[in-house]
This record gives structure tokens, sequence and C-alpha cells, in this order.
């Protein structure tokens, strides 16, 4: 478990600091991440994906749910994710993170703005459309669009 | 808008956790019957997952680890719980020796998990690519410039236009090979189309023979779960069409 905290232990923690914005509550998250997954080592394997991308997914989620002081609404061993690409080395990791990265900054600024006020903020659609005063189905095609793009830029064989 | 297009709109929003409870559990009844949501599904959350890692970048403080690590102690997941031991001072070196062994279990069942995660990517990750190849073999095959295609006929009979498909309707794909084809008229395509049980039928993509009147599709993707009655090719315009025009210049049924 310590070399596995080790190697993603950053992952969790980031992602959840980026959530909530809280040193002390993304600390929380994952202390709360790493014990699951030591009460319960089935809840991931390697048919679940990609181990760091899988606990990106998990922890964004339980980010989430102490952002809106609820109680955990996803089951760990629900979340199933594709594996399409090799994140086992660091080397491996960093090529993507700067691909993402990469592609997150060519978006358009209000592009990017609704696809991390949907990911990292936790807001649904409607609520991004009513914060930002555009219409919903602007806010759905933006963030879809932000995704597909963001898929383009990750293919094998596209260059960051 | 079919019933599969409004949930694949959904897809993302269920990855998001942006649902409500009703179409939450709608989206879910909707995911047991169609392959292609699952698969969308499981690659909008990598996406997301991958999207999730971009904020790597800060470090926990040094204390979480020795938080997670004394959690873990106070909480071995196989080991039981120490039972209550001696009186007065006499505790002491019996609690050292069992905290050594609890330690030692620990970091053994630490170590055996870590091995096991291991083992468990290294096979499936050879497993995929073993598939892999083996898919990518068949379709450089199918796809190959120099692949000799021979149908054969009885002696006394010239080669007839032919054509097969293979659809599965739980994945949702579509093969599609044909041969001795003549080429279509100036700027018409070929037409194939998938003739369901109930309503009308669904384009399943246009094609070109090519020199030799072969003709391989084989990433063509299909609303899953329908019943096919059988298959049809016609003659279109170039850019395709959304309802077949008469003549049907081949046909199928089920085999």
């Amino acid at each position: 478990m310590a070399a596995l905290y080790d190697r993603y232990a950053g992952i969790v923690y980031a992602t959840a600091l980026r959530v909530l914005a809280d040193a002390a509550a993304a600390e929380d998250v994952l202390q709360d991440v790493f014990m699951q997954l030591w009460r319960r080592p089935s809840a991931f394997d390697a048919s679940r994906g990609n181990l760091p991308a899988w606990l990106g997914v998990i922890a964004r989620h339980r980010a989430i749910d102490v952002l809106r002081k609820r109680k955990p609404q996803t089951d760990f061993e629900d979340v199933v994710i594709a594996s399409s690409h090799d994140l086992r080395g660091e080397a491996e990791r960093n090529a993507i993170i700067g691909k993402v990265r990469a592609a997150m900054a060519e978006m358009f600024p209000e592009q990017r703005r609704a696809m991390e006020m949907a990911f990292f903020e936790g807001l649904t659609h409607s609520e991004i459309a009513a914060k930002t005063g555009e219409p919903l189905g602007t806010v759905k095609t933006r963030i879809r669009s932000a995704l597909i793009q963001l898929r383009k830029k990750l293919m094998p064989g596209e260059q960051g | 808008m079919s019933a599969h297009d409004q949930f694949a709109e959904d897809v993302l929003l269920y990855a998001l956790g942006s649902l409500d409870e009703g179409e939450r559990q709608r989206f879910e009844a909707h995911l047991q019957e169609c392959a292609e949501c699952r698969r969308e599904l499981l690659n909008t959350r990598e996406d997301l997952g991958l999207l999730a890692m971009s904020a790597a970048g800060p470090k926990p403080a040094a204390r979480s680890r020795e938080r997670l690590l004394t959690a873990i102690v106070k909480e071995p997941r196989r080991a039981e719980r120490p039972p209550q031991i001696g009186r007065g001072w006499m505790w002491i070196p019996w609690f050292t020796t069992l905290a050594f062994a609890l330690l030692s279990a620990v970091m053994y069942f630490a170590n055996l998990k870590i091995r096991n995660e291991a083992a468990a990517l290294r096979a499936d990750t050879q497993t995929q690519a073993t598939e892999l190849a083996q898919a990518r073999e068949m379709l450089d095959m199918l796809k190959s410039p120099d692949a000799v295609r021979v149908t054969l006929t009885m002696w006394n009979e010239k080669p007839k236009a032919q054509a097969k498909t293979i659809y599965s309707p739980k994945m949702g794909r579509l093969i599609f090979i044909a041969n001795n084809l003549p080429p279509a008229p100036p700027k018409k395509a070929y037409e194939l189309w998938l003739v369901p049980k109930q309503g009308a039928p669904v384009a399943a993509g246009t094609f070109w023979p090519d020199a030799s009147g072969n003709v391989a599709m084989t990433k063509t993707t299909m609303p899953s779960g329908m019943e096919p009655k059988g298959f049809a090719v016609t003659i279109e315009n170039q850019e395709g069409s959304e309802t077949p025009t008469m003549p049907i210049i081949m046909q199928g049924a089920g085999e």
C-alpha cells in the first residue's frame, strides 16, 4: 500500500485539491480513497482500467461528494474505465498529462471553462448555464465538443 | 432522434454524476442493453480520468503518508485484532512482539496485493496485446492490396458478384466483404442497408469496389440490438442516402 501511495497519492491529492481548494479537505479525501482500497482491495483490479486514471475518477467523485456535503454517491466497484493508454511508467503518465494540458490550452476559453466547471467544480449543465448566463444547449455542446477534442488529441499517433 | 441517441447524450452526464435519480436509473437500465453506450461510458470515464490527472502537481504533506500507514496498522485487513493480554507491565514484551508480527503481516499482504495487481496488469495487457495483434493481422489481410481473392464457382459459370455481411447485434458491429462488383456509375456509390424485422432500412455505409471489384468494410458501427431481417445494397448518390433508392442491386436474408 505504501508503494501504491508513493506512486499515486499525488494524482488523488491534486485532483481533490483542485475540486476542494482546501489542503486539509483534500488530505481527508486522499486518506479515504486509500483506506477504501485497503479495506476492499477487490475494488480495483486490472479489468477496471488504468489504475492512475481510475484513481483520478474516484478522487474527483469523492471530492465532489465532500464539496456538496453529501454521502458518497459512487461505489468504487461500479467504476470501470477503458485502458487505451499505457500509464504504468511515470514517463508515460507525464507524457499524457502534457497532452491533456496542451489540448486544454488549445480549447476556446469558454469551452475550457465549461469543461472545468463540469468536472472540477461538479456543476451540472443546468447550473453552468445559470452561472454563465448561456443557453443550456450551448453549454452541453461546449462540454461535449471539449471532450471530443481532448479524446482526439490523445489518440495514439497524435502529437501533444 | 432515436431512444439510443437520447441515451447517448446522457453518457457524459452519467460519467460526471450529473443525472438526477430518475434519469440515472433509466440510463442504467439502458446500459444493460446497449453495448455501444457501455463502450462509450468506459471511454468517457477514461477521458475524465486523464483530465483529472492533468491537475497533478501539488503533493500531499508527509504527514498524510504517516496518517495513512498509521491507520492501516490500526486496521489490518486480514489479521485479527490482538486479544487483550496480560496486566500491568507484563504486556510490554507481548505487545512489542505482537506489533512486529502485525506489522510484518500488514507489509506481507501489502506486498502481496501489489504483486497481484502487477501480475494482473501484465496478464491483462498481454491478453489485450495478443487479441489486438490477431485482429490487426486479420484486418490487414482483408484490406491488403496483394491479397488474392478467389471466388470458386461451378466450372461452367462465370464469377458472379457476391457479398457477405457479418453483423453482431450485441456488439453493434458489422463486417461487409464483397467481390466481383462492377464499378459504381459516375458520381454514384453503392450503399449497404440493414433491413430490420420492423421499421425502415438503416444505412450501413457507402462503398466503392477497388479495381478488381473487391470491397472490405471492417469498421462499420451500427446501432446495437437491431434484429435484421436481411441486408441489401442499392446505388445512391456518392454522398449516400437516408432511404434506399430502388432497385435493389443485391440482397440477402439471415443464414
